[in-house]
């Protein structure tokens, strides 16, 4: 059975917040070459189409500044009243079977959609804002909250991306765990595994560092949940034992200036280098040169920088918390450090590097187990079920529109 | 007053209704609605508070569904109504999905949202009664109330009828918000005499 999937993300390609965008067009693009049909319902950005074909995913998109905002949540509000119209003109057009929302950004479209043509709705919940800033403290953060949890109850299924998100959904939401389907997020094993030749590396490797040091690296958002202070607080202990060492924190974010203070105030800024965003061409060739790679985040619903990082071929060490446990096994696939703990994290970061053997060892188990939990191809399989057992659990259901009812019957009888 | 009007079913969708009450416009739904079910045009009132949700059958000819508050912590208001809009939605859908309804009117600007997203689909006549616009209420120019009048005038172009309480009030509608006057209907909407003009003004066809 082949269903037509409209997808509602808020970012996808080529503007990109997070790792959203990714997540949805990677997925998209296996869900195609599977025979699936998929629309991506989007927000515009400059330089983009109103519509286009990318990879055999249909991708709409909207002026989402058309209704002004004076900041981010109320612009997201009235972005979705935006994006509700230019979904109700894609399923119009095209026989949409499913309705595939990504995150809270789109609840508000999706669930009157929904309710306007009676279609299935799946959720996939990427993160929730009560571990995202470690608790709710003002009415911004709870309507955020809140809107998580009106997405969720009123969605034909879930898809949490790790053990860690289900539980937190089950007993901050009171929500029932066999409505949840956790699917990992994925990485694309192909683009990332890229070996330099050692005369990139090298060209690379000088960028951020003397020819003799090592590189310990950190690439992500500079936020607090991200727990980039514990590593810099583990720089001290590890120059004490390696001093050929360099810390590169690739990434931006509002909490640089901060970090950039930290790193100060510890007298190590000749030893920690803050690139900023890297640029396209850089991105690949940063994992290459880097001899670790920490996550050393405090709160992470899921952690694709770790799969980024084993398909880069570089050992990880993560923060023993949320997906990041789930996809490191301690010693095997990369380092498990408890988290918000610099000493432990120093003492991971001195076994590896002075452990060569050990090393490899993690790169091979880390590439065999991306092969088999983390391929998109697997990824998309396990998503097509869900597709597939809720369309069934719908078609099966008297709550459809007279017009689907039709429809439908039209097409069993077809078979 | 016509028996043989040819109406079988109405929503109201109005952020007030007794017994909540932030203005007169909650009595005057009220009372429209009574006139209306007397008239057996069955009538659906759907409606918000914030302490119950309920649906109360107050007879066979009227139905009160007061809509969950399942976004309660917000940071405008105008995030609020914007929140409230699904809930007002899966109420309106349960009822056109299951029963005959001519003809939606929506009170105030708080259910705006709900005509801009789903005029396209709306198979019924919907009438928009306005007591006052974003640039009567504050005169200031800031992002949110340029957001709120652009929710307004996006409502006010979708609708077929809109009714407006006084003759500045509709100038303003077609002058700033530059609607077709022939749309727009000054009405005080509380009476019996208002009620079976406004009774004429559904049956016309749009």
């Amino acid at each position: 059975m082949t269903l037509s999937i409209l997808m509602l993300s808020w970012e996808f390609p080529p503007f990109k917040v997070g790792g959203l965008a990714a997540h949805v067009f990677d997925l998209s693009k296996v869900l195609v070459k599977k025979g699936y049909e998929v629309h991506v319902v989007t927000c515009s950005f400059p330089g983009t189409k109103e519509y286009e074909m990318v990879d055999g995913v249909h991708v709409h998109r909207f002026d989402a500044y058309a209704i002004p905002a004076p900041e981010f949540l109320q612009w997201d509000l009235n972005m979705n009243l935006l994006m509700e119209i230019k979904s109700i003109e894609i399923i119009n057009k095209f026989s949409i079977d499913i309705l595939h929302a990504h995150d809270w950004l789109v609840a508000s479209a999706a669930i009157g959609l929904k309710h306007l043509f009676r279609k299935p709705l799946l959720a996939t919940i990427h993160s929730l804002e009560r571990g995202r800033r470690s608790g709710l403290f003002n009415d911004g953060q709870m309507m955020l909250d809140q809107i998580e949890n009106l997405l969720i109850q009123e969605s034909w299924h879930t898809i949490v991306c790790s053990q860690y998100m289900q539980s937190i959904c089950h007993f901050s939401f009171i929500f029932p765990n066999d409505k949840m389907t956790i699917i990992p997020n994925g990485v694309r094993f192909n683009d990332f595994s890229i070996e330099l030749s050692s005369k990139e590396k090298q060209i690379h490797h000088k960028k951020y560092a003397q020819e003799n040091e090592q590189i310990v690296g950190y690439i992500g958002r500079l936020v607090p949940e991200k727990g980039v202070n514990v590593l810099l607080g583990a720089v001290t202990n590890v120059l004490k034992a390696k001093p050929n060492t360099k810390f590169v924190i690739a990434g931006e974010g509002w909490h640089r200036n901060e970090l950039e203070g930290i790193s100060k105030e510890l007298q190590i800024e000749d030893k920690v280098l803050f690139t900023g965003y890297l640029s396209e061409e850089d991105f690949l060739p940063y994992f290459n040169v880097t001899d670790i790679l920490v996550v050393p985040s405090t709160y992470e619903p899921f952690g694709i920088v770790a799969l980024e990082g084993m398909a880069t071929r570089t050992p990880i060490i993560v923060s023993d918390v949320g997906g990041l446990s789930e996809i490191v096994d301690h010693k095997w696939t990369g380092f498990k450090v408890p988290p918000d703990n610099s000493d432990a994290m120093a003492e991971a970061i001195i076994e590896l590097l002075e452990n060569n053997d050990l090393r490899k060892r993690i790169i091979k188990n880390a590439e065999e187990k991306l092969t088999h939990v983390y391929d998109w191809t697997i990824i998309a399989d396990q998503t097509i079920k869900i597709y597939e057992r809720i369309f069934d659990e719908w078609n099966a259901h008297s709550w459809k529109t007279k017009a689907d009812v039709k429809k439908y019957k039209q097409r069993a009888k077809k078979k | 007053m016509s028996k043989n009007h040819p109406l079988t079913g109405i929503i109201l969708v109005s952020f007030e209704y007794p017994p909540r009450r932030l203005s007169k416009i909650s009595a005057s739904v009220e009372k429209l609605a009574r006139f209306l079910s007397k008239n057996k045009i069955k009538t659906w009132v759907v409606t918000f508070d914030d302490w119950r949700s309920d649906i109360e059958k107050i007879s066979d000819y009227l139905i009160v569904n007061r809509i969950p508050y399942s976004v309660p912590n917000n940071i405008s208001e105008l995030a609020m109504i914007m929140n409230l809009k699904v809930a007002y939605q899966a109420a309106i859908a349960s009822i056109i999905h299951s029963e005959k309804i001519d003809l939606i009117h929506f009170f105030d600007w708080m259910t705006l949202p709900v005509i801009i997203s789903w005029k396209d689909e709306f198979q019924q006549k919907l009438v928009y009664s306005a007591s006052s616009t974003q640039i009567t209420r504050d005169k200031a120019t800031s992002p949110y109330n340029s957001g709120i009048q652009k929710i307004e005038q996006m409502g006010l172009e979708a609708v077929n009828l809109i009714t407006v309480n006084s003759k500045k009030l509709a100038q303003i509608i077609t002058s700033d918000y530059q609607i077709d006057e022939k749309n727009v209907h000054q009405l005080n909407i509380g009476n019996k005499k208002s009620f079976e003009e406004l009774l004429e003004k559904y049956q016309e066809k749009s």
